[in-house]
């Protein structure tokens, strides 16, 4: 409606130009984003894990990639996990992990893209049985223990939204110290996904009394494995 | 009394003897300032980012058409579509006509103020279109055939009680006051709305300009599922919810939630640039987002001295904190925005509506202005709103005649003295112990909820005028 386009345009303008700026004082000037030496990882990582735990997620510090292998292996057994919902293992920071799941013989649920380019089947039922869902962090964000997701071709969203338990793989390479901090650095993903989630913990709500209740929609339980030694 | 004040005193007197509900205010609004003052603790030097926060909004306000164009156009760039909508009636219709003509039967909403100014569900539900609230606090207000009385806590005026009678009665569940088993029968049942929708429906918290990324927050991931799962998204947009940039956004996102549930940060951000991408294809998301710009009454305010009411961010900070909203809880005030600044943006933005009563249900005692995020003078505008009240003669007459009277009085000193010794002579031949327990018609208004004091036995002119004058020179 392109008559109400140019009449909200055409009002705001009028009042721009009669009213006095409401901005007319100078404004304080944005503090520059805090830049943390990004070599002091451990310190960042143990912000973000204490963090993350305040927001009810689980974390798991992993030496290297067999650590965090056996990390992901270990949440799965305790957590009983049959089906998982995995993104492409192309898209996770650890190469071997989705191999060493099937090894347990822990069914791996990928979600199908259409190789003939139809539409998609939007049949969403093998995803939402799955016990758990698997994916890896594009970022952290040390001063809100969030982890920051995008979407993608292997990457569906559904993995991290579905199934009651959300596992993610960290690697402390991509922690940055607030949210500031990592849009200044890879702003560029937003742009370039359609989805970006900056997920704090598990899924919770407090509509009934303000009493705080976990795992309305999405996952009951956030493990995250943060890798020390991944690229 | 005019008849907007009349039903508005109606509607107050009547929330005021709910019982059920001065329990539940009680228990939640106290809850949520504690939990405010803690967010906005955890964050260091939270009055500069405030300070920052309230900058970036404003600035943003002084240069609104070119953000606007800047995001419609970012928004396009990135495959989606934007819809101007200049009313209620017209976003209503944009929305009616993209379900319509794409084939669209059940539409999983989450929560959304806009969608509440526009009366979204009725329109859909009456063209036949099946809309399901998937917020926790929204679905029990849609069971229960009511409307939300909080902007971020829509069923803050039920007990838990009354929510486990409703889904007792409406959904065939077995009674309980326990939020664990109502959130787990309200997950599975929405868990089959959400995989069978057609249509997403969410509002939108920030839209950033430079780049046509939509911010939603939820804590549920409502929103989340609403715009991954359906083949269409639509997101309902006010026209000032725009910012600059995503530097500009993570501002703004490290008060938002701070302020409004004492969180550091809201369980699911999600930031959506497009419908989901083709070749090589995302495996979900929507083939379709459609971003409708609401205006409504906004544009009037730019440049207005209600301008400043635009920068607002929704946190419900304000309701909280306001003692006022405290004792009445948000249905009282009988419009979709509650609370100190329900009470301004509701009589700014609908200039024609019953409203110029709700900026008098303010004791001004600035509250709201403290605890603002982006620190809005909510106070100055209440009291612009109640002079623009008068002076377009919306006031009763009674009232009008009694401060006319008080000018007269307080502008002729002698007679103001005259007035005094009246008031002493009177409060001093009613009084019990000091104070005055009922005041005759028609000052009884007063002293039906206190006492009144009696006048001082002198007033300040009168000690000053007995005071030694120029008392330094006599030491």
């Amino acid at each position: 409606m392109s008559d109400s386009r140019t009449a909200i345009l055409g009002r705001i303008r009028a009042g721009l130009a009669a009213g006095v700026p409401l901005a007319a004082a100078a404004a304080p000037s944005l503090p520059p984003p805090v830049v943390v030496d990004r070599a002091d990882r451990a310190s960042l990582a143990d912000r973000f894990a204490d963090e993350a735990e305040q927001a009810g997620a689980v974390v798991h510090r992993a030496g290297d990639l067999d650590a965090a292998v056996e990390a992901v292996l270990g949440v799965l057994a305790t957590a009983r996990v049959s089906r998982l919902a995995a993104w492409d293992g192309a898209d996770l920071p650890v190469p071997q992990l989705l191999d060493a799941v099937g090894d347990r013989g822990i069914q791996v649920i990928e979600p199908t893209v259409p190789s003939d380019r139809g539409d998609l089947d939007r049949d969403w039922s093998a995803l939402a049985e799955a016990d758990a869902g698997l994916t890896g962090a594009a970022g952290g964000l040390a001063d809100t223990g969030t982890v920051v997701l995008r979407s993608g071709p292997g990457r569906a969203r559904l993995v991290w939204l579905l199934p009651p338990l959300h596992i993610v793989v960290l690697p402390s390479p991509f922690l940055y110290p607030t949210l500031s901090a990592f849009v200044a650095t890879r702003g560029d993903l937003v742009g370039r996904c359609s989805h970006v989630a900056l997920v704090t913990g598990p899924s919770r709500t407090a509509d009934i009394e303000q009493m705080l209740t976990i795992g309305v929609h999405g996952p009951k339980q956030v493990h995250i494995v943060l890798v020390d030694d991944a690229v | 009394m005019s008849a907007p004040a009349a039903a508005f005193s109606r509607r107050i007197a009547e929330a005021l003897q709910d019982r059920q509900l001065r329990l539940a205010l009680d228990r939640t609004t106290s809850r949520f300032t504690a939990l405010r003052a803690a967010g906005l603790a955890s964050l260091p030097d939270a009055d500069a980012v405030r300070d920052r926060a309230r900058a970036i909004r404003l600035e943003t306000l002084d240069h609104l058409d070119q953000h606007l164009e800047r995001f419609e156009a970012a928004v396009t760039d990135a495959g989606g579509q934007v819809h101007w909508a200049a009313d209620a009636r017209e976003a209503n219709a944009i929305v009616l006509q993209i379900a319509r003509s794409r084939g669209v039967f059940h539409v999983v909403k989450s929560k959304s103020m806009v969608s509440e100014e526009m009366g979204l569900n009725p329109t859909l539900i009456d063209a036949g279109v099946d809309v399901v609230e998937s917020d926790l606090g929204e679905y029990i207000i849609q069971l229960a055939g009511e409307t939300p009385s909080h902007i971020i806590a829509p069923a803050v005026h039920k007990t838990r009680e009354q929510i486990g009678q409703l889904l007792a009665d409406k959904l065939g569940v077995p009674m309980t006051d326990d939020p664990a088993r109502m959130t787990a029968i309200a997950r599975s049942t929405l868990r089959q709305v959400f995989l069978r929708a057609d249509m997403g429906l969410t509002g939108v918290n920030f839209g950033v300009a430079s780049t046509g990324t939509l911010a939603i927050v939820t804590n549920e991931g409502n929103a989340s599922l609403g715009v991954s799962a359906p083949r269409v998204h639509v997101a309902l947009m006010g026209i000032e919810r725009v910012v600059p940039t995503l530097d500009d956004l993570a501002v703004m996102l490290q008060v938002l939630a701070r302020s409004a549930t004492g969180q550091k940060l809201t369980v699911y951000t999600d930031l959506i640039t497009g419908p989901r991408r083709t070749e090589p294809d995302d495996p979900d998301g929507p083939d379709e987002l459609h971003v409708v710009l609401l205006d409504n009454g906004r544009s009037r305010l730019v440049g207005s001295e209600f301008g400043e009411a635009l920068a607002c961010i929704r946190c419900g900070a304000c309701l909280n904190a306001c003692p006022v909203y405290q004792q009445i809880g948000g249905h009282a005030y009988g419009s979709v925005y509650s609370g100190p600044i329900g009470a301004v943006i509701t009589p700014s933005l609908d200039r024609d509506g019953p409203w110029h009563v709700l900026p008098d249900a303010s004791s001004l005692c600035g509250a709201c202005r403290e605890v603002c995020p982006v620190r809005i003078d909510l106070p100055r505008m209440l009291l612009a709103l109640r002079a623009d009240a008068v002076r377009a003669g919306k006031t009763g007459r009674w009232g009008r005649l009694a401060f006319r009277l008080y000018r007269v009085v307080a502008t002729h000193p002698w007679l103001f003295r005259r007035a005094v010794s009246v008031a002493r002579w009177a409060t001093e031949i009613l009084a019990v112990a000091g104070w005055v327990r009922r005041l005759p018609p028609p000052l009884s208004g007063w002293t039906r909820f206190r006492d009144f004091p009696v006048v001082a036995s002198r007033t300040f002119t009168e000690r000053m005028r007995e005071r030694p004058r120029r008392p330094w020179r006599q030491q």
